[in-house]
C-alpha cells in the first residue's frame, strides 16, 4: 500500500501504583529511558517523539504534551501530542507508525505517561464534562453510571448473569500476579467479584480497574534501522481506528461498531481474514471486566454474544486457544489510561518475541493484537503486531 | 438568535451552569523532594549535575536534558544568582489591579542551566539586570518545604 515496514525494538514500563512520588515528567523519562536502552539507542538517535495522554484535567496540568516534553526527550525534536480518549495508548503506536510508516523518519520513540493520582475528590469529576453540558451534566453523571447501563443492556441482549462477566476480573487479575508493574493482582475468586460493593447494579467495585499512575515507551524504527539494531525485530502489520457520535444514546450499547470497523481497518492491512483463526494472543481493552467481551465481540475474535461461554471454558487463558489480557490487562496491572494501552501494545510485543517470563504464552505467537477504546464510549484503536 | 447577532450578556440566552469539581495535589517529585528539603534544611539551592555531559540545571532534573543520562549528582550552588530580567506586575491572574507594582525577576546561577522566578525586593533606582541577589528564606521553624519558603530575593 506504499507504507514503508515499520519495527518496534524496544519497550519500557514504570511500575503502576495509586500515587506514585515522581511527576508526570520523571514518569515519562523513566518508561522512556527504558525503551531507549533496550532498543540499544540513545536519545540523539530518536528523530520524533509522539506523545500520549489522557486529558488535561486528570493531572491537572493545563497542555500536558508540552508538559511531558522535556521527560519524554521532546526538547527540540519534531515532537507532537496526540489524543483519543481512553483509545490514545494504542493510538499512540499507530501515531508512531504513521511517522515512520510515510518516510517522515526512520526512528520514533513513543510515550505516554498519565498521574491521576493528583486529581481530588476523584477523576471521575473530572469526566462530569465530557457528558453533554445541558442534557446531561445536570443529572451529575459518573462514567460508572453509563457502563452500567452498558453492561446490562449488554447481558440482557445475551442473556449473561453477572458470573459470565466476573470471570474475567478474575482471570485478568490473577494473570496479573506475573507482572511487574501490577498493582491490583490478586487472586480473586469469582465469589469475591460478585460479593464485592456495589456501584451502580450491575458494575461491582472489583469489576473496575483502578485509576492510577504510569507511563510506557516505546521505539518504532525502520526495517533499515531494524535490521542494525536486533535479529528479533516485531512488526506493526496493521494500524486500525474509528470514532463514533459522542450522542453515546443513540447507539447500540451491547456491540461496539466503532472498534469492529478499526479491527477491519487493521486486518486489511495486515492481510488477515480470519481473525479468530490468524490472531493468537490479544490485549482487548478491558478497564470493567465486561469490555473485554464486548471487545472481543467486536474485534472479530469471536461470534456476537459468545465471548462470556469463551472465557468460561478457558479458551481465552493464557493457556488457552485465545489468550486474552495474559498481562493482567487494565483491571489486573492498573489504568494509567494512556500508559495501558501502551502497556497491552508492549505486552504482545513481548509475547512475539517469547520475552515475557512468567507470562508468556505457549505455542510461539507469531500475530498477536492489542486494543484500546474510549472518549465517550465512541474511539475504537488497534494495533496487529507480527514477528 | 445566531451569529449575525451580537450578545454581550451571558445570560440572555438559555444557559445551565457548570464546572470541573476538582482540585489538585501535585508531588514534589523525586528531584523536586531534594530540592525543598535541601533549601528547608540547609538553607542552600541544589542544581542536578549530569554525570555524562557535566549539565548543571536548576530546578533540579532526574535527567540531563541534554544528553538523557540518568541524574546521580545533586551539587548546592549557594543562595547568590544574577538578576537575568525583571517586570513591575499591576494586574494578578484574576484582572485585579494593584496600585503598587510587585517586581518579579527571573535569577540565574553560574554555570548552572535554568533559573528561579521570584518576587524581588531591591529599590527602584538600583534595580538592575546583571546584579547579585540573594534569596530571603522564612525562618526555618516557618518553612513548609515549598517555593515559598523564599520569601524574595534582594541585593547583595
Ligand atoms: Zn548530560
Amino acid at each position: 500500500m506504499g507504507y514503508r515496514k515499520v519495527a518496534i525494538v524496544g519497550a519500557g514500563i514504570t511500575k503502576f501504583v495509586r500515587r506514585a512520588e515522581e511527576t508526570g515528567p520523571e514518569m515519562a523519562y523513566l518508561a522512556s529511558k527504558m525503551a531507549l536502552d533496550q532498543a540499544g539507542l540513545k536519545l540523539k538517535d530518536v528523530e520524533m517523539i509522539t506523545l500520549g495522554t489522557a486529558p488535561d484535567a486528570f493531572d491537572g496540568v493545563h497542555m500536558k504534551g508540552e508538559y511531558l516534553l522535556s521527560g519524554a526527550g521532546g526538547n527540540g525534536k519534531q515532537y507532537i501530542r496526540n489524543f483519543v480518549g481512553g483509545g490514545t495508548g494504542v493510538f499512540a503506536p499507530i501515531h508512531g507508525w504513521m511517522h515512520v510508516a510515510s518516510g517522515a523518519c526512520d526512528v520514533c520513540l513513543v510515550v505516554c505517561s498519565e498521574k491521576m493520582s493528583s486529581c481530588h475528590p476523584h477523576p471521575q469529576g473530572a469526566f462530569l464534562t465530557i457528558f453533554d453540558h445541558t442534557t446531561e451534566q445536570p443529572l451529575k453523571p459518573t462514567l460508572i453510571w453509563i457502563f452500567a447501563l452498558e453492561m446490562r443492556r449488554y447481558m440482557e441482549t445475551y442473556g449473561l448473569t453477572k458470573a459470565d462477566i466476573a470471570r474475567v476480573a478474575v482471570k485478568n487479575k490473577n494473570n496479573a500476579l506475573d507482572h511487574p508493574s501490577s498493582q491490583v493482582a490478586d487472586t480473586v475468586t469469582l465469589e469475591d467479584v460478585l460479593n464485592s460493593e456495589v456501584l451502580a447494579e450491575p458494575v461491582h467495585r472489583l469489576d473496575i480497574s483502578p485509576a492510577s499512575d504510569g507511563a510506557a515507551a516505546m521505539v518504532l524504527v525502520s526495517e533499515h534501522v531494524a535490521k542494525r539494531l536486533t535479529d528479533k525485530p516485531v512488526w506493526i502489520d496493521g494500524v486500525g481506528w474509528n470514532l463514533d457520535t459522542a450522542y453515546w444514546a443513540t447507539k447500540d450499547l451491547y456491540y461496539p461498531r466503532y472498534v469492529e470497523k478499526a479491527a477491519r481497518m487493521a486486518y486489511e492491512m495486515a492481510g488477515i481474514t480470519e481473525p479468530h483463526k490468524q490472531i493468537q494472543v490479544a490485549e482487548p481493552y478491558d478497564p470493567f471486566d465486561y469490555k473485554e467481551l464486548h471487545h472481543l465481540e467486536g474485534l472479530l475474535l469471536c461470534e456476537r454474544g459468545d465471548a462470556a461461554r469463551l472465557t468460561a471454558e478457558g479458551y481465552t487463558a493464557r493457556t488457552g486457544n485465545l489468550p486474552v489480557c495474559p498481562s493482567g490487562g487494565a483491571l489486573g496491572v492498573g489504568n494509567p489510561i494512556a500508559a495501558t494501552g501502551l502497556m497491552k501494545v508492549i505486552e504482545i510485543f513481548l509475547q512475539l518475541r517469547e520475552e515475557a517470563g512468567k507470562r508468556q504464552v505457549p505455542g510461539k505467537p507469531r500475530v498477536g493484537l492489542a486494543q484500546a477504546w474510549g472518549d465517550l464510549m465512541q474511539v475504537g484503536t488497534v494495533i496487529v503486531l507480527r514477528r | 438568535m445566531s451569529f449575525k447577532d451580537s450578545i454581550h450578556l451571558n445570560t440572555k440566552l438559555g444557559y445551565f451552569e457548570g464546572e470541573i469539581p476538582v482540585n489538585y495535589q501535585y508531588t514534589l517529585g523525586v528531584a523536586g523532594n531534594i530540592f525543598f528539603k535541601t533549601l528547608m534544611e540547609k538553607d542552600e539551592f541544589i542544581a542536578s549535575e549530569c554525570s555524562e555531559c557535566g549539565t548543571k540545571t536548576i530546578y533540579p532534573l532526574i535527567y540531563c536534558e541534554e544528553c538523557f543520562a540518568p541524574i546521580e549528582k545533586y551539587v548546592p550552588i549557594g543562595l547568590v544568582g544574577e538578576l537575568y530580567s525583571y517586570t513591575h506586575c499591576y494586574y494578578d491572574y484574576q484582572g485585579i489591579r494593584h496600585e503598587k507594582p510587585h517586581v518579579l525577576g527571573l535569577v540565574r546561577f553560574k554555570g548552572v542551566q535554568g533559573g528561579i522566578v521570584h518576587r524581588i525586593e531591591v529599590k527602584p533606582e538600583e534595580l538592575k539586570i546583571g546584579m547579585k541577589v540573594g534569596a530571603k528564606l522564612k525562618p526555618k521553624n516557618e518553612r513548609n518545604g515549598g517555593i515559598d519558603d523564599i520569601i524574595h530575593f534582594e541585593k547583595v
